[in-house]
């Protein structure tokens, strides 16, 4: 994570500490400039089992390139995770699941960078975040949009 | 009007075999009490994946919901079969169920829609190797189905002089290409009615080689396809309902039932048998995984 993109994330964080409620908040950030890539972290409540984020690259075309190997990069020993493109390649996908129904831990949960790389000038736009309970029970969740 | 009983088809098909999380499942939503009505099954060929002990010791496979119909043995000329008698001298058949192959040797009848004098008019057969197509003229569509997976059958059927039609598809076994496509037109079938459908071991004796095959989620109507219902949407909609999504929440149920496969509770109320073996496992999740990453619409898988 570049120093833009930890310094926005961190202030992010920040500010939903002193603001997010009993739920489960996504933090979303980008680099300052170049917006050529993003951070996400969750705040949970400790009831979270799994969560689910799409992050629509707007601005993309074919020739856009995606380094996903610091997505999900820090999962407990309890869950999986993998972050994927959609075939038209406007959207990375993030997915964290247990296979016990594990919960993940409250509080801060890193979920990682996503750097893109591409002929043209492109911009972030969170479209679904989604948090799952035991046995996939939907719980509250929300964003939060640090992104430029 | 005929719509109307057509429409109660779909309806007591789904209380037969989907809509029942909260109590026992049984088949008097069909029609067994009428002369001529459902043959050689009984309250005990309907169940969930729990009975018995378990999917592993002799609990149901089911495609959607908590219910199916099980086909464990022949039983002669007189079949093993629930009928649907609601039809009325119909011109125009859509229909749709979920079909599991098990392991059969020798040909059985796993659909039929008659007339009011016992002709097939839509005729569905299964050989252990192959699945054919048929109706009462034109050509047979045969291909080659998997043992032991769910396939969703989906047919269209109309009558008329020289622009008669049977169409459909027949997919399944975790594929996202259809196993096969029936499409014979030009029929000069005026005069053909559908009056009742069979569902199950319509005819034919195989061997069942100590399996089962399994019957899910049939809904007929008259004019407008019932459609396919999505593979690995396990829930995710209101009260653990399926929502035609593919998501983490999906994973979540789908994790319950996987971990604790007796309990009645916790099975959930969609389709979690992501890559349609009949087994609700991690490779269920495995396989599903890569499709809600990609962003892949149900549609599509």
């Amino acid at each position: 994570m570049n120093r833009a993109i930890l310094f926005v994330a961190a202030a992010s964080l920040m500010a939903v500490a002193s603001t997010a409620s009993a739920g489960n908040d996504l933090i979303v950030a980008s680099a300052k400039s170049g917006a050529t890539a993003f951070s996400a972290d969750a705040v949970l409540d400790g009831e979270a089992v799994g969560l689910q984020f799409r992050i629509k690259v707007v601005g993309g075309s074919d020739k856009t390139r995606f380094m996903l190997d610091n997505c999900l990069k820090s999962l407990p020993k309890t869950h999986q995770g993998t972050c994927g493109v959609s075939s038209d390649k406007s959207i990375v996908t993030g997915l964290v699941y247990s296979l016990s129904n594990a919960k993940l831990p409250a509080g801060v949960f890193p979920l990682g960078t996503v750097h893109v790389t591409s002929g043209e000038k492109v911009s972030f736009e969170v479209v679904e975040f989604l948090v799952a309970g035991d046995a996939g029970r939907p719980l509250e969740a929300a964003v939060q949009n640090a992104l430029k | 009007m005929n719509h109307k009983a057509l429409l109660g088809t779909a309806i007591a098909a789904a209380l037969m075999f989907g809509a029942q999380a909260a109590s026992a499942c049984v088949i008097s939503a069909w029609a067994p009490v009428q002369a001529g009505g459902s043959q050689g099954v009984s309250a005990a060929d309907a169940g969930d994946p729990t009975v018995g002990g378990g999917p592993t010791a002799g609990g149901f496979k089911r495609y959607s919901g908590s219910c199916s119909l099980r086909v464990n043995s022949a039983n002669g000329a007189t079949g093993r079969y629930v009928l649907d008698s609601t039809p009325g001298a119909e011109t125009s058949y859509r229909v749709r169920f979920m079909y599991f192959t098990g392991n059969l040797s020798g040909t059985a009848d796993i659909f039929q829609a008659r007339n009011s004098g016992g002709t097939n008019i839509i005729r569905v057969t299964h050989d252990g190797t192959n699945m054919s197509v048929s109706t009462t003229s034109g050509s047979t569509a045969t291909f080659a189905v998997n043992d032991n997976a769910w396939y969703t059958v989906e047919l269209a059927w109309a009558s008329a002089a020289g622009t008669g039609s049977l169409t459909g598809t027949v997919r399944g076994a975790g594929s996202t290409t259809a196993a096969g496509t029936i499409n014979i037109t030009g029929l000069n079938n005026g005069s053909d009615r559908i009056d009742e459908a069979r569902l199950g071991l319509a005819a034919g004796t195989p061997n069942f080689n100590s399996t089962a095959i399994y019957f899910d989620e049939f809904d007929s109507r008259r004019t407008q396809n019932p459609g396919r219902l999505c593979r690995g949407d396990a829930g995710g909609g209101a009260g653990g309902a399926p929502d035609g999504l593919l998501n983490v929440f999906d994973i979540g149920a789908m994790v319950g039932e996987i971990q604790a496969p007796t309990n009645p509770a916790n099975l959930v109320k969609g389709q979690p048998d992501f890559n349609e073996d009949g087994i609700l496992n991690v490779f269920d999740i495995g396989t599903m995984v890569p499709v809600i990453v990609a962003n892949t619409p149900c549609s599509a898988t």
